[in-house]
């Protein structure tokens, strides 16, 4: 977890991370909108809406399943009025994604996240189940065909996503390292502890998932911008949750790098797995077992690992005395 | 919209919610009891649907033949599932590691488990064709379904079973205790660990009757599995967690809204409205459908 004292180090590696990202970024701008940099982007924006996961999966503890929730909306939001044919600035039309799943966030945070926990992991899935039927059966809302984006410059929209992917990383950093990302990481970690300094559980838990959900909602509006072409399967659909979720999940949630590092991960083996087992499904195989390996062997993600094993190499001789005091919680909510 | 279709459509529903019922109730009784969380059992009960489909069509067994053979098989992978994969996150903190490592481990399994349902028997509907699949009691003008029957009295006698099982024997002893205090039952002599995988090979179990039932009711696709895994979570929040009988109630309610919702509404909306209800209700009452019946009923709302 980054702590105050840590900074600089993380800092450091994270320099390391844009600038290799950048030298990436400009090798493939060259070739224009082939495989290679349609993937990078699938990547990034999986690393955006993974980011805006782990505000609250990682740093307050509460699993969301239906992140594509407000993937989905952000990338509704302006692939709609472009399929009826208003005429918005696009930019417009973008910043009007991320805000409204963050507003559909804070309608939604009153039911589900007054309970601790399961009522949230339930709720979240369903309102994709919700969302992905609605959506795929009303042909109001393009369900037969998509919706087409038309007239973009594919380049400018390639930059800006790298651009806002690296942008929100260094966000999610100040975020956790402020008053606000500490007081979430207080709610995970000691919340009987949390409340008696005065910080108020459901309302900080509330703009965790606010935060998350407009920079999901930035992250669908941006994916909606490069691919140009819009389907519920694309968006709504549980598997994109699923990938969300397993790529802050393998990369160490709860820390800044974790997401990007398994987002990048997690997509690549996907492709790599759908190119070793062709049948319809049997991919999945590989994931299900990479899943049970990186969970099994290292329990807070790869990064996390990473770091543990390179400070160790590093600084064996320090005394551990990192443990806090040991207050034992009642599960009273289950 | 005559009154004969709605009766008839709440008389389906209560049929086909046996299948959330019984994943409901196995949830409930791991989670409920001794905190384990697991998302497997949805894909559990979709391998003892397919293992029914293949013996039913390669073999020639009965599927309820087949579900009496699948209740030892699938309380010893229960067994083994969590005394391998559960047991390393059983002693951490409850919303420390321990859930969110079961979750993803069990959820791994589930997704292997998917996998394979997918490379052997591919992903294309399968209907197990029993020649007593559409055998009906005629009752006036509404028509029951025998297999209906048969899975509410399969759900019913379970839950029946499993209050017996969980008041009257020692095994019931040992599980209520593991789930009062831990620690207590540790120093009274009981090998918690052996507890945690007994409940779940019983909670695996359920999810094959399930499974069979599921079998028996539509049709088979490798995607159900991850779908019921939450259908079977959702009853156990709707009918209140801790409240073993509540999971039940709720999953015959879902089966009962998912099957009037596709007969006055629109049918491919039916699962997510069941979701629109969660929620609804989660928005009156955070702790479910029976919120004072939480704790067994002795103690009125913490």
């Amino acid at each position: 977890m980054t702590g105050r004292k840590s900074g600089l180090k993380t800092w450091q590696i994270m320099l390391i991370g844009i600038i290799t990202l950048a030298l990436y970024v400009l090798y493939y701008f060259a070739s224009g909108k082939t495989y290679n940099s349609t993937f990078l982007v699938y990547i990034c924006s999986f690393i955006m809406a993974g980011e805006g996961w782990n505000v609250l999966g990682g740093y307050v503890g509460e699993i969301s399943f239906g992140q594509a929730v407000f993937f989905g909306i952000g990338s509704y939001v302006v692939a709609l009025p472009v399929g009826y044919g208003f005429n918005i600035p696009l930019w417009l039309l973008i910043i009007l994604g991320a805000v409204i799943s963050g507003l559909f966030a804070w309608l939604i945070s009153y039911p589900l996240l007054r309970v601790k926990g399961f009522p949230f992991l339930i709720g979240t899935f369903g309102l994709g189940i919700i969302f992905y039927s609605v959506f795929k059966n009303n042909k109001a809302l393009f369900s037969n065909k998509g919706v087409f984006i038309r007239g973009v410059n594919s380049d400018i929209a390639y930059i800006v996503i790298i651009a806002v992917t690296i942008l929100m990383t260094i966000f999610v950093y100040y975020l956790a390292n402020s008053d606000l990302g500490l007081s979430f990481q207080a709610v995970r970690d000691m919340p009987e502890a949390a409340e008696m300094i005065g910080i108020n559980i459901y309302k900080t838990k509330a703009k965790a998932l606010v935060i998350g959900a407009t920079m999901t909602g930035l992250a669908g509006a941006l994916y909606a911008l490069y691919s140009a072409h819009i389907t519920p399967n694309v968006t709504f659909d549980a598997a994109i949750s699923n990938d969300i979720l397993l790529g802050s999940y393998i990369g160490g949630c709860g820390t800044v790098i974790g997401p990007v590092i398994g987002g990048a991960l997690f997509i690549w083996m996907q492709e790599w797995a759908r190119s070793v087992i062709t049948i319809t499904g049997g991919h999945n195989l590989l994931l299900g077992i990479m899943l049970i390996v990186v969970m099994m062997t290292m329990r807070e993600g790869v990064w996390p690992t990473i770091l543990k094993l390179f400070k160790k190499k590093n600084q064996p001789a320090k005394p551990e005395n990192k443990k806090g005091p040991d207050l034992k919680q009642p599960d009273s909510e289950v | 919209m005559n009154i004969v279709g709605l009766l008839q459509s709440i008389l389906g529903g209560l049929g086909t919610g046996t299948v959330y019922a019984l994943l409901g109730l196995s949830f409930a009784l791991i989670f409920g009891r001794l905190q384990i969380c697991s998302v497997l059992h949805g894909d559990l009960a979709g391998l003892g649907a397919y293992l029914a489909y293949a013996a039913f069509t390669f073999l020639g067994l009965d599927p309820f033949i087949t579900m009496i053979i699948l209740l030892p098989i699938f309380y010893f992978l229960g067994y083994g599932v969590q005394s391998v994969f559960m047991k390393p996150f059983m002693k951490l903190d409850t919303w420390k590691g321990r859930y969110q490592g079961q979750v993803m481990v069990s959820w791994g399994l589930g997704m292997s488990v998917m996998a394979l349902e997918y490379i052997i028997f591919s992903g294309t509907y399968k209907t197990l064709n029993v020649p007593y699949r559409n055998n009906v009691i005629r009752l006036g003008a509404i028509t029951i379904p025998i297999l209906h029957i048969v899975a509410l009295a399969i759900t019913l006698l379970l839950l029946f079973g499993m209050n017996m099982l969980l008041k009257k024997t020692s095994l019931g002893i040992e599980i209520r205790a593991c789930s009062t205090d831990t620690f207590t039952a540790k120093l009274t002599g009981i090998n918690v660990d052996k507890v945690c995988a007994v409940t779940f090979g019983l909670s695996a179990s359920i999810a094959a009757i399930a499974g069979v039932i599921f079998s028996l009711l539509t049709q088979l696709s490798p995607a159900h599995g991850f779908e019921l895994t939450f259908l079977g979570w959702c009853a156990v929040i709707l009918g209140t967690m801790g409240y073993m009988e509540g999971a039940v109630w709720a999953g015959l309610i879902m089966g009962v809204i998912e099957s009037v919702t596709s007969y006055v509404w629109i049918p491919a909306l039916s699962t997510a409205m069941i979701y629109i209800v969660l929620v609804l209700v989660l928005v009156f009452s955070p702790y479910g459908l029976f919120a004072n019946m939480r704790n067994g009923g002795r103690r009125k709302k913490a």
